[in-house]
C-alpha cells in the first residue's frame, strides 16, 4: 500500500538530498562540477568540513550564521504563534451557527487562494512608505512620521511578518476547523449539563480534541515558515534586516557567477539539522502528553 | 439531573435548554463584528488587486490611492484574447497539472496515512519521520540534481514530471494531516466494518474515508493550491514554449526587466484566483460534515 | 497486511510508468555533425517588445531557409533556467543574454565561442562599448542586440515655467531645485545601478578588472555618494527609503508631473508617454546625465547580446539567425518600432532611426556610455552596493564606512583574487 510513495520519494527526494549532502563536503560549484554534456570532467575537490567551519564561524562573508539564525527563529515563532492563535480564534467562531457562515469562510480563505507572489506585490505597494495606503491612513489619523516599512531597519521584519501571518492564517483556520468538526457535539452538551463554563469547555474538550491536528499543523507551520523564502525576497529584496537562513542560501546560490552548490547545500543541511533538533524536542514534549508519533 | 446515555437527551430544567440554543444579541453582534473585521483584513489586499486590475498600467501605481482611475475592462479583454500570451492555454495547463497533482497526492497520502494510522509495518516510524525530514530541506537549492533526475527519467518537459515533483512536496504534508484525521476515527468502526464482511480496502474506502471528509477537503485544497501557484519548478521543468506554460509561469511575463505591468498583472491575478476560490467553495461543505452523533454509539 | 488489488495495481502502474519513461525517454541524438535546421530562440524582452522580435525572427527564418521558434521567457528567471537547462544539454539554441550574463556564461562554458565563425568576422560596424560586452578572455561569445544607458529625463513645461535649462552638473541640480519646487525637483532612485552616474561622474568605478583591484571605496566614490546625499540634504531631491518601492515611486512621481527630473533609461519612455504629464509627447525632454563638471556626465552601459548555447544541435542555423537578427535592417526596424537603441553605427545613419525621437535623443548618450567591468562576477557587484547605498541614504552609515564594507564584501565573496586599493 505504501510502495508507490516510497519509490517516488526515494527517487525524487532522497537521491537529490544525498547528492546535496555530498556537495557540502566539496567546493563544488557550477564551474567545476562534472558535465558530460559539455565534455567537462569534474575538477572539484573534497574539503571535509571546511564549508561547515566557514559558515558556523559566523563570518559576515558567509552570512553571519548565528545572527541570521536568531532572526530566523524570531521570524518563525512570531509567525506561527499568530497563525495558530488567530487561526484557532477564527475557526472557533466559524464553527458556530452563524448566519452567512459560508460567505465568511470564502472571504477568509482568500489570502490562501490568491497566488503568493501576487499578494507579495500588493503588500509591497501597500507598505510603500510614500504612497502606500497604510502610511496614508496613518498620516490621516495624525501619525506624523509613519515608519518606513520596507527600509533598512527592523520595521522591515515586522512588515514581512505581518504579510506572512496574513497569508498563513487561512490554512491554519481551515485545518483547525476540520479538526473541530471531528469533536463530537455530545461532549459539549454533556459538559454544559455538568455546568462547565465556556472556558472550561474550551480547555478540557476543544484543546485536547484538537491536539493531534494542532500538533501536526504547528510543527509543519514551523518547518514551512523556517524555509519561507519567496515572501521575504519578493517584498524586501536583499535586505540584511529581513535576511533569514534560506534567503541567504538563495542570494549566495542564485546570484553568483558560478552557482555555489556547496555553500547553498551547507546552509540546507544546517537548516535541516536545526529543524531536526527542534522536531526531536517537540516529539519528546508531545510524548510526555501522551501523543504517539 | 440525569444523562440518558443511549439518547443523549438531557433532562434538565428549562432555563438551561433555553440558554443553550439562543445567543444573546450582544454576543451575536460581537461575533459578526469580529468575523467582519477579520474578513475585511483578509479581503482588503485582494480587493486592492481587483481595483488595480481595472486601471491601465500607467495609472496602477499612483501618488494618491484612488478607487477608479481610468478604469475599464481593457486589461481583461487583452489578456483573455491572447494578446499578452496564450492565457487560455496556460489556464488549461494549470488546471490539468493541478487536478493531476490533487488526485495523485490525495490518493497516495490517504492510502499511506490510513496504513500509518491503522497498521504496523516495518519502517513505519522511519517513513513518517522521513516525511517530516523531507520538508525541512529547502529543495529549491537542489534544482539542478532534480532537473537531471527528471531528464534521466525522460520526464523533463513533461507535465507528469512536474506533477511528481509537486507530489513530493504535497504528499508528506497530506499524509501527516490525514493520519491525524484518521487517528480521530475510532477503530471500532474498522472492526464493525470487518465484522460486516468488508475487505480492508472496503473498510477504508466505504467507511473511513467518508468520515475523514474534512481532512480530505483540507489536503485536497492544499495540493491543488500548491500546484496552482507554484512558479520556480514549473518554470524550470516545463518547456519554455508558450503552449506549455502554466498560469503562474505565464504571469511572470508581466514582470519585466525594468518595469512591471501592474494593471495586467492584477487582472491576470484575479483571473488566476477565481478558480482557486471556486475549488475552495466546492470543498468547503465537507468541512461541516463531522461525526454524526449516534453513528458510533448505539 | 495483505495489499488489495486496487492498490497493487496503482503501485504497478506508477512504477511501470517510471520504468517505461526511463526506457523510452532519455537524451536526444548525439549526432553533433548535422544541423537540425530548427532554431529555438529565448526572448526575454516582454510582451510589448517580443511581437516585433518574433516577427523579425520569422522573416529571417523564411529568408534563410531554416525554422525558428521564439519562446518568451520572463527576465528574472531566464538566466537560472538557461543555466539549469544548458548544464543538462537542453535549452534554447539562441539566447538573448543581458550584457552582464555573457562573461559568466562564457566562464562556465555554457555558450559557444564564436571567434572562428562568421559572427566574429566584421565587427567594425558595432559600437565599441557594447561590443566589449561580448568578449571574454580575448574570445568572442556574443553579438550585441540592443544597448542602453541612463539619461536625464525632464518635464519641459516645468523647466520652462521655472526658467531653467536642464542642469549639466550636480551642483546645478542643487541650484535649480529652489525654482522647481525643492524636493520635488529631482527624484533619486535608491538603487545601486542608479548610483553609477554619480560614481562615474566623479571618476570612480567599482573594480578595476585590468589591474585586479577593488576600487569601490576610493575617495572619488566617497565624494560621489556624498554628492548624492547632498542633494537630499539640501532638499533639492527626494528619494524612497524603501528600496523595493523606489523605482515605482520615481515612475509614479515623474509620470504624474509631480517630479520635474529623473535619471532613467530608454525603456521607461513607453511608461512616461502614458503618464498624465506627457500626453503631449514633446513635453518629455532627454538630456545627458549631469556630471561633476559640465559635459563630463557619465552613465553605465546596459543592453543585450545574442549568444549560442554550448551543445546546440543547430549551430550553423543559429549563426545565420544571429547574423540576420543583428543586421542593420533588423536593428533599424527594432529602433523604429520599439525605440530601443541599435548597436550598429550604420543603423544610426538611417533616416527613419534619426526621426525616432527617443533613439535620436539617446544617440549621444549611448555612444558616450561608460563600460562596465566585463567579468563573470559583474552582476554580483550590485547587491552589496545596493544595500550599502540604501543604508547610506537612510543615514545609517557614513559614506566611507558603507563603501569599506562593500569593498570587504567584494573581496570576501565576489572577487577574492582581487586586492583592495
Amino acid at each position: 500500500m505504501v510502495l508507490p510513495v516510497v519509490v517516488v520519494i526515494a527517487v525524487l527526494v532522497l537521491y537529490p538530498l544525498a547528492q546535496g549532502v555530498f556537495f557540502t563536503f566539496t567546493n563544488i560549484n557550477e564551474a567545476n562540477i562534472a558535465n558530460p554534456v559539455l565534455d567537462r570532467a569534474a575538477t572539484y575537490i573534497g574539503v571535509g568540513f571546511r564549508n561547515y567551519a566557514h559558515v558556523l564561524s559566523g563570518d559576515t562573508s558567509y552570512g553571519a550564521f548565528w545572527s541570521t539564525l536568531v532572526r530566523t527563529l524570531i521570524w518563525t515563532f512570531s509567525c506561527v504563534f499568530f497563525h495558530y492563535v488567530i487561526g484557532l480564534g477564527l475557526a472557533l467562531l466559524l464553527n458556530r451557527e452563524v448566519r452567512g457562515r459560508s460567505v465568511y469562510r470564502v472571504l477568509l480563505i482568500l489570502p490562501w487562494a490568491v497566488p503568493a507572489f501576487i499578494s507579495a506585490f500588493t503588500w509591497k505597494y501597500m507598505f510603500n512608505a510614500q504612497y502606500g495606503i497604510i502610511n496614508q491612513a496613518l498620516r490621516a489619523v495624525g501619525v506624523d512620521n509613519p515608519p518606513v516599512w520596507l527600509g533598512q531597519n527592523d520595521w522591515a521584519l515586522v512588515a514581512v511578518i505581518i504579510v506572512n501571518v496574513w497569508l498563513g492564517v487561512p490554512f491554519m483556520m481551515v485545518a483547525l476547523l476540520g479538526g473541530l468538526q471531528s469533536i463530537p457535539g455530545d461532549l459539549y452538551e454533556a459538559a454544559e449539563v455538568d455546568g462547565a463554563t465556556p472556558w472550561q469547555r474550551f480547555r478540557h474538550i476543544t484543546l485536547p480534541g484538537l491536539r493531534s491536528v494542532s500538533s501536526t499543523v504547528v510543527l509543519l507551520g514551523i518547518i514551512w515558515t523556517f524555509n519561507m523564502f519567496a515572501i521575504i525576497y519578493l517584498i524586501t529584496g536583499p535586505n540584511p534586516n529581513t535576511r533569514i537562513l534560506v534567503t541567504y542560501a538563495f542570494e549566495r546560490f542564485f546570484s553568483g557567477a558560478s552557482r555555489d552548490y556547496a555553500i547553498a547545500s551547507t546552509y540546507g543541511v544546517l537548516i535541516l539539522s536545526v529543524l531536526l533538533v527542534f522536531a526531536g524536542v517537540y516529539r519528546r514534549a508531545l510524548r510526555k502528553q501522551g501523543e504517539v508519533w | 439531573m440525569t444523562l440518558d446515555a443511549s439518547s443523549l437527551k438531557v433532562v434538565r430544567p428549562d432555563r438551561v435548554a433555553h440558554k443553550r440554543h439562543e445567543r444573546s444579541r450582544a454576543a451575536s453582534t460581537a461575533l459578526h463584528a469580529t468575523l467582519a473585521i477579520a474578513s475585511l483584513i483578509a479581503v482588503f489586499p485582494v480587493f486592492w488587486v481587483l481595483v488595480t486590475s481595472f486601471k491601465p498600467d500607467a495609472r496602477a501605481v499612483e501618488t494618491t490611492p484612488k478607487l477608479f482611475n481610468e478604469s475599464s475592462l481593457d486589461n481583461y479583454t487583452r489578456i483573455l484574447s491572447g494578446d499578452k500570451g496564450s492565457f487560455l492555454t496556460w489556464f488549461g495547463n494549470s488546471v490539468l497539472i493541478a487536478l493531476m497533482t490533487t488526485v495523485v497526492a490525495v490518493f497516495l497520502s490517504a492510502t499511506t496515512g490510513y496504513a500509518a494510522s491503522r497498521f504496523r509495518f516495518p519502517g513505519k516510524r522511519t517513513l513518517m519521520m522521513s516525511f517530516l525530514v523531507v520538508q525541512m530541506f529547502p529543495f529549491a537549492v537542489l534544482i539542478v540534481p532534480l532537473y537531471n533526475i527528471l531528464l534521466t527519467l525522460g520526464l523533463q518537459g513533461e507535465q507528469f514530471g512536474l506533477v511528481l515533483v509537486y507530489c513530493t512536496t504535497a504528499v508528506p504534508f497530506c499524509t501527516y494531516m490525514l493520519k491525524g484525521y484518521f487517528d480521530t476515527v475510532p477503530t471500532d468502526i474498522d472492526e464493525a466494518g470487518r465484522v460486516d464482511g468488508l475487505s480492508p480496502f472496503g473498510v477504508f474506502w466505504r467507511l473511513i474515508l467518508p468520515l475523514a471528509k474534512p481532512g480530505l477537503a483540507v489536503t485536497a485544497f492544499y495540493a491543488f493550491i500548491t500546484a496552482w501557484g507554484e512558479v520556480a519548478f514549473a518554470s524550470a521543468f516545463l518547456s519554455a514554449a508558450d503552449e506549455s506554460k502554466t498560469l503562474a509561469v505565464g504571469l511572470q511575463v508581466f514582470v519585466q526587466q525594468n518595469r512591471t505591468e501592474w494593471g495586467h498583472l492584477a487582472a491576470a491575478s484575479i483571473l488566476v484566483a477565481i478558480p482557486a476560490i471556486a475549488v475552495f467553495y466546492l470543498v468547503q461543505r465537507f468541512l461541516v460534515a463531522g461525526l454524526a452523533s449516534g453513528a458510533v454509539k448505539g | 497486511m495483505r495489499r488489495t488489488t486496487l492498490v497493487t495495481a496503482t503501485a504497478a502502474c506508477l512504477t511501470g510508468a517510471l520504468v517505461l519513461t526511463a526506457c523510452g525517454g532519455g537524451g536526444g541524438s548525439t549526432d553533433t555533425g548535422s544541423d537540425t535546421g530548427e532554431v529555438t530562440f529565448w526572448d526575454t524582452s516582454g510582451p510589448n517588445e517580443s511581437p516585433v522580435f518574433t516577427k523579425i525572427a520569422q522573416d529571417c527564418a523564411t529568408k534563410g531557409g531554416y525554422k525558428v521558434k521564439t519562446e518568451t521567457v520572463a527576465f528574472d528567471a531566464a538566466l537560472n533556467n538557461y543555466k539549469t537547462a544548458a548544464q543538462g544539454g537542453q535549452g534554447p539554441d539562441v539566447f538573448r543574454a543581458e550584457v552582464a550574463w555573457v562573461p559568466q556564461l562564457a566562464k562556465n562554458s555554457l555558450v559557444v565561442d564564436l571567434s572562428d565563425t562568421d559572427l566574429a568576422k566584421d565587427t567594425s560596424d558595432f559600437l565599441e562599448t557594447p561590443l566589449g560586452s561580448t568578449k571574454f578572455e580575448g574570445k568572442s561569445y556574443g553579438v550585441p542586440q540592443v544597448t542602453d544607458s541612463l539619461a536625464l529625463f525632464y518635464n519641459k513645461k516645468l523647466l520652462t515655467a521655472a526658467g531653467v535649462q536642464p542642469p549639466k552638473t550636480w551642483a546645478e541640480v542643487k541650484d535649480v531645485a529652489a525654482k522647481l519646487g525643492g524636493e520635488k525637483s529631482f527624484f533619486l532612485n535608491n538603487d545601486a545601478y542608479y548610483a553609477l552616474p554619480f560614481i562615474y561622474g566623479a571618476g570612480g568605478d567599482l573594480v578595476d578588472a585590468d589591474s585586479k583591484k577593488i576600487v569601490v571605496n576610493s575617495a572619488a566614490n566617497v565624494k560621489a555618494l556624498q554628492t548624492a546625499k547632498g542633494l537630499l540634504d539640501a532638499k533639492a531631491a527626494s528619494t524612497a527609503l524603501d528600496p523595493s518601492n523606489s523605482y515605482n515611486n520615481m515612475q509614479a512621481g515623474f509620470s504624474s508631473g509631480e517630479v520635474a527630473m529623473v535619471v532613467n533609461g530608454p525603456w521607461s519612455v513607453a511608461d512616461y508617454l502614458k503618464g498624465a504629464a506627457f500626453t503631449d509627447a514633446t513635453n518629455l525632454g532627454i538630456a545627458p546625465v549631469p556630471g561633476d563638471t559640465a559635459g563630463k556626465g557619465s552613465a553605465p552601459v546596459g543592453g543585450h547580446d545574442y549568444v549560442i548555447r554550448q551543445g546546440t544541435k543547430a549551430k550553423a542555423s543559429s549563426v545565420k539567425f544571429i547574423q540576420c537578427m543583428s543586421g542593420t535592417d533588423a536593428q533599424v526596424q527594432v529602433a523604429k518600432e520599439l525605440g530601443l537603441l541599435p548597436t550598429r553605427k550604420s543603423a544610426y545613419d538611417n533616416a527613419d532611426v534619426k526621426a525616432q525621437p527617443v533613439v535620436a535623443a539617446f544617440e549621444p548618450v549611448a555612444k558616450a556610455a561608460h563600460a562596465r567591468p566585463w567579468i563573470p562576477e559583474g552582476g554580483q557587484l550590485f547587491d552589496p552596493l545596493k544595500i550599502a547605498y540604501a543604508d547610506f541614504l537612510a543615514g545609517k552609515k557614513d559614506a566611507k564606512t558603507a563603501l569599506d564594507e562593500v569593498a570587504k564584501a567584494y573581496q570576501d565573496q565576489v572577487v577574492p583574487e582581487y586586492s583592495i586599493g
